[in-house]
């Protein structure tokens, strides 16, 4: 046997690289029947494995037919009574020999006659015991009924062409009829066992390859099945209650319906769910609920909650909205359960906003809850915070999401002030730090990434138009105007705690961004809200912190909320308190700016953003501009990717300058043609663009064929002239001048900064490295 | 015409491969339409964190796109957008040279392969092509601060039951 299985594998390569061909016919028949006689059939079965797995195409067709006659006859049903590992071998040798041709097979399922032969492979697929622990078949076999099914999906066209008139139908009312058939085998298989230890990642894997397997099925069998699976849980409620039953079935009512959209479900579907939730499944699977131990049960319902969003979309299922979260927030008692369930709340809330304003005070108990403990997990936290927004969002009074809104402010104020009070969280990120330190800081993080999801729960989800008639508008920028509860400064107040006053926090990446979160919520609302600051309080606060910061840990995500700012406020903001900001958080500090390459990056984006946004803020102020041009310059020399493709953005913002207006059109020209800015910035450009790495090329290219487009007239004179200082350095280090330039100079002209500029600079690139283009 | 067909004999080809022989925990699928018949095209997969790793205990979702050069040129494999991950561009697509046609792809690379290529680079990040800023910043100076992000990611996609 070993012998042939090396002439097989020979043969099979042979055949792939040469003309010759093989015929192993009659060894492939002796070999069968060796396994059928043997009373040790394993390496015979091993062998024609190997050459069903390597070639099958060296089974002719008497050999086939030899060999179906020994599977699905007496020899092959001896393997159903036992469990050996023989049989998991001969399992796999049915499946490798009937996929090859599994359309024709599933043609053969129009013909009573094989019905047998089905059935036979239904009682193989139901193998006797647990799946994965005891037998490994039913695992076999749902890639094949995968593929089973996928013929009578994709091959339509194919089943139609080899199946004729009746047969045709009969051909998919037997399909439908089979397929309910593997899916009770299989609904069964998935039940919980008793005893798992050892394999629960595997059974875990197993049961979802079996729900991939019921969603392939779904679109021949279609609404019965999932009907079929609803009815089972309605009838283990109505009978002797069995709750594994339930699990089995609700788990593949999830994997079938995570398809289902508000358009494509029928109506019978959205029947069958009510009914579920009609009776009192829900109660039931509460009172179930063990503390601390997790229970597939309540996993798996609350899945089936979260993932029946087109039914509580649906006007029928609007109703039960209350009751599936109060569902939901009794499993968030249970820390097993919380991250899931947190999720379904999100989910929903997201979706149903508006329909749930009855359920705030229900809301509000659970927000306590999970503010005050400790032990929650942040990720939880946050999702039930936003989902609680996204509530009191929907309410469109603003008084009463006002008085909401306050309650938690004060909690998270609160709790927030005193935890910084009795800890000691000074260097909390050091590496000395205890871990009821690191514990403490990482809770007073997300009690202020607490606030920030309140923020984005309270961004309006659509244009305030849509969502306000225009005196509701009046009424609500009147409001947060006024702001009676104080909300804006309980929020400022919680910032300035944990940004100011504490060098443990000051200093804190995270802390530092969640405010920043907090801050850009409010920036793109266009009527008043709770987190929609005045730009001079964010200002201020950013100027503050410069003057505080005592490591530079920060200093980007300051700048980046600074370009928010620009973006958002850039109408009402001024030169002289834009150059005053500048000057501290930018021109101050530029010897320890130009330290560090994040820094820079921001930086220049935060320049690059006042360009493209409204270029006078930053070019109507003449000083500051030649100290931002002198950086822009200087940073040419840089080789980090991140820094180049900002200063590209900075570079062409300035040169297109599409923003500005006549007089900064005037002053930047004015800079380009009677200062040396022009020649500065190509010879920088061309000198560290020769010598960068390729990848980096894009950059300066995008630079200079800025240059050309906007400065046609003076360019050349400036490219001209920068070679010649170029080739002057090169002698002066030793190295061979550049030649040929003049040429690269009239093809840059010729471009005219089009994107045919691209190509003229990475040949010369390659050209000057010595490089060849593959 | 014959792009098509080779792009599609070859997807067909990677999914009875897959079938046959995918490492443990993955998951790899044509997209349904809602008549259900399938999007071979467009692919929904997952690939879980290594054990042992500050990504385990999760199965990370990815889209798979052959397009229509395939596969002379490679799929498109996306995180979701905002995934937390120094080679993870923002939009989600990942920055890795098997998955580049300029770089290391080349045409004999099966599927099981870029998900395995995938799920090495999430614990092993390649510094050297960031492709986004805030995770790339954090993973070069502030590992603390990065790993803690890794596990509350790991705790968004957890797939433990």
């Amino acid at each position: 046997m070993d012998c042939l299985g090396a002439w097989i594998a020979y043969a099979s390569k042979a055949e792939f690289d040469s003309t010759v061909r093989y015929d192993f016919t009659s060894l492939l028949q002796f070999t069968i029947q060796v396994m059928a006689s043997s009373s040790s059939s394993s390496p015979a079965m091993e062998t024609l494995l190997d050459t069903l797995y390597t070639n099958p195409t060296f089974l002719k067709a008497e050999t086939k037919l030899q060999l179906q006659s020994l599977i699905f006859g007496s020899w092959g049903s001896q393997f159903l009574s036992y469990q050996s590992e023989d049989s998991d071998q001969f399992a796999r040798l049915t499946i490798l020999f009937l996929e090859p041709d599994i359309t024709s097979l599933a043609v053969k399922l129009a013909d009573d006659s094989n019905d047998d032969k089905f059935d036979f492979l239904l009682r193989l697929t139901n193998f006797p015991g647990t799946p994965i622990v005891e037998e490994s078949i039913s695992n076999e076999f749902i890639d094949f009924w995968m593929q089973f099914a996928d013929c009578f999906i994709e091959d339509d066209d194919r089943l139609s062409t080899m199946t004729k008139g009746d047969k045709l139908q009969n051909l998919h009312s037997k399909s439908r009829a089979f397929f309910i058939k593997v899916s009770q085998i299989y609904w069964s298989k998935i039940h919980i066992p008793q005893e798992l230890e050892g394999f629960h990642d595997e059974f875990r894997i197993y049961r979802r390859d079996v729900g991939d397997l019921f969603e392939s099925i779904f679109p021949i069998v279609k609404f019965p099945l999932y009907n079929n699976l609803i009815d089972n849980v309605l009838t283990s409620l109505n009978g002797t209650v069995s709750l594994s039953d339930i699990e089995a079935s609700l788990y593949l009512i999830n994997a079938i319906g995570s398809d289902f959209t508000e358009n494509n479900i029928q109506s019978d579907a959205l029947e069958s769910v009510g009914k579920i939730l009609d009776s009192d499944y829900l109660q039931l699977v509460t009172k179930q609920m063990i503390p601390n131990r997790f229970q597939h049960l309540v996993y798996t319902t609350v899945r089936f909650v979260s993932t029946i969003d087109w039914f509580y979309k649906s006007e029928k299922g609007l109703q039960y909205l209350p009751s599936m979260l109060n569902f939901l927030f009794d499993t968030m008692s249970m820390s097993a359960y919380q991250l899931i369930s947190s999720k379904a709340i999100s989910d929903i809330c997201d979706n149903c906003r508006s329909s749930l304003q009855g359920l705030l005070p229900e809301f509000k108990t659970i927000i306590e809850q999970m503010v005050n403990d400790y032990t929650v997990e942040p990720l939880t936290r946050e999702r039930v915070m936003n989902s609680y927004a996204s509530i009191i969002q929907g309410v469109k009074d603003p008084s009463t999401q006002g008085a909401y809104l306050e309650e938690v402010v004060r909690l998270l104020g609160k709790l927030s002030f005193e935890v910084i009070e009795t800890t000691d969280i000074i260097n909390s990120t050091a590496a000395s730090a205890t871990d009821g330190t690191i514990r403490t800081v990482d809770y007073l993080t997300s009690l202020l990434s607490s606030l920030s999801s309140l923020g984005k729960g309270m961004q309006l989800p659509d244009s305030a138009d849509e969502i306000y008639q225009p005196s509701e508008i009046e009424a609500v920028n009147q409001y947060w105007q006024q702001d009676p509860l104080k909300i804006h400064s309980q929020i400022l107040e919680i910032i300035n705690n944990f940004s100011m006053g504490n060098p443990g926090l000051a200093d804190n990446l995270g802390v530092t961004e969640e405010i920043v979160h907090i801050f850009k919520s409010g920036l793109t609302e266009t009527v008043g809200g709770p987190f929609v600051f005045n730009q001079a309080v964010i200002v201020q606060f950013i100027v503050a912190k410069f003057h505080t910061l005592q490591t530079t840990n920060t200093y980007p995500l300051l700048y980046g909320l600074y370009s928010s700012v620009i973006k958002a406020y850039h109408r009402e903001m001024d030169v002289e308190s834009v150059g005053r900001t500048l000057q501290i958080i930018f021109i101050d500090r530029i010897s320890i700016i130009q330290t560090d390459p994040d820094i820079i990056q921001s930086v220049l984006n935060l320049l690059g953003t006042i360009l493209s946004t409204r270029p006078s803020l930053l070019v109507s102020n003449i000083d500051m501009l030649e100290k931002v041009l002198a950086f822009g310059i200087d940073q040419l020399r840089s080789s980090e990717r991140f820094v180049l493709r900002s200063l590209e953005y900075f570079w062409t913002k300035l040169i297109y300058l599409r923003r500005g207006n006549r007089e900064d059109t005037v002053v930047v020209r004015r800079l380009f043609n009677e200062t040396k800015l022009g020649y500065l910035a190509t010879f920088n450009v061309l000198k560290y663009l020769l010598v960068t790495q390729r990848s980096n090329l894009e950059f300066f290219t995008e630079i200079l064929k800025g240059l050309v487009a906007k400065y046609p007239m003076l360019v050349k004179g400036w490219l001209t002239e920068s070679f010649r200082e170029i080739n002057e350095e090169r002698e002066r280090r030793g190295e061979k001048r550049i030649g040929g330039y003049d040429v690269f100079v009239k093809k840059m002209m010729i471009s005219r900064g089009s994107r045919a500029g691209n190509e003229v600079v990475k040949d010369f690139w390659l050209e000057v490295n010595g490089l060849i283009d593959y | 015409m014959a792009n098509r067909d080779l792009r599609t004999e070859r997807i067909q080809q990677e999914r009875k491969q897959w079938r046959k022989d995918h490492p443990f925990g993955f998951y790899a699928r044509p997209t349904k339409a809602s008549d259900g018949s399938l999007d071979l095209h467009n692919w929904k997969a997952g690939i879980p964190g290594k054990p042992q790793t500050k990504w385990e205990n999760a199965t990370y979702p990815v889209t798979i796109a052959f397009p229509e050069e395939y596969p002379a040129k490679p799929p498109k494999i996306r995180f979701p957008p905002g995934f937390y991950h120094p080679n993870v561009y923002p939009s989600g697509t990942i920055c890795l040279s098997i998955l580049n046609e300029d770089q290391d792809w080349r045409p004999a690379i099966s599927l099981k392969q870029l998900m395995l290529g995938i799920q090495e680079l999430l614990d092993t990040p390649n510094p050297g092509s960031p492709a986004q800023e805030p995770a790339w910043r954090a993973f070069e100076k502030d590992k603390v601060e990065y790993e803690k992000k890794v596990r509350q990611q790991a705790k968004q996609y957890a797939d433990k039951h």
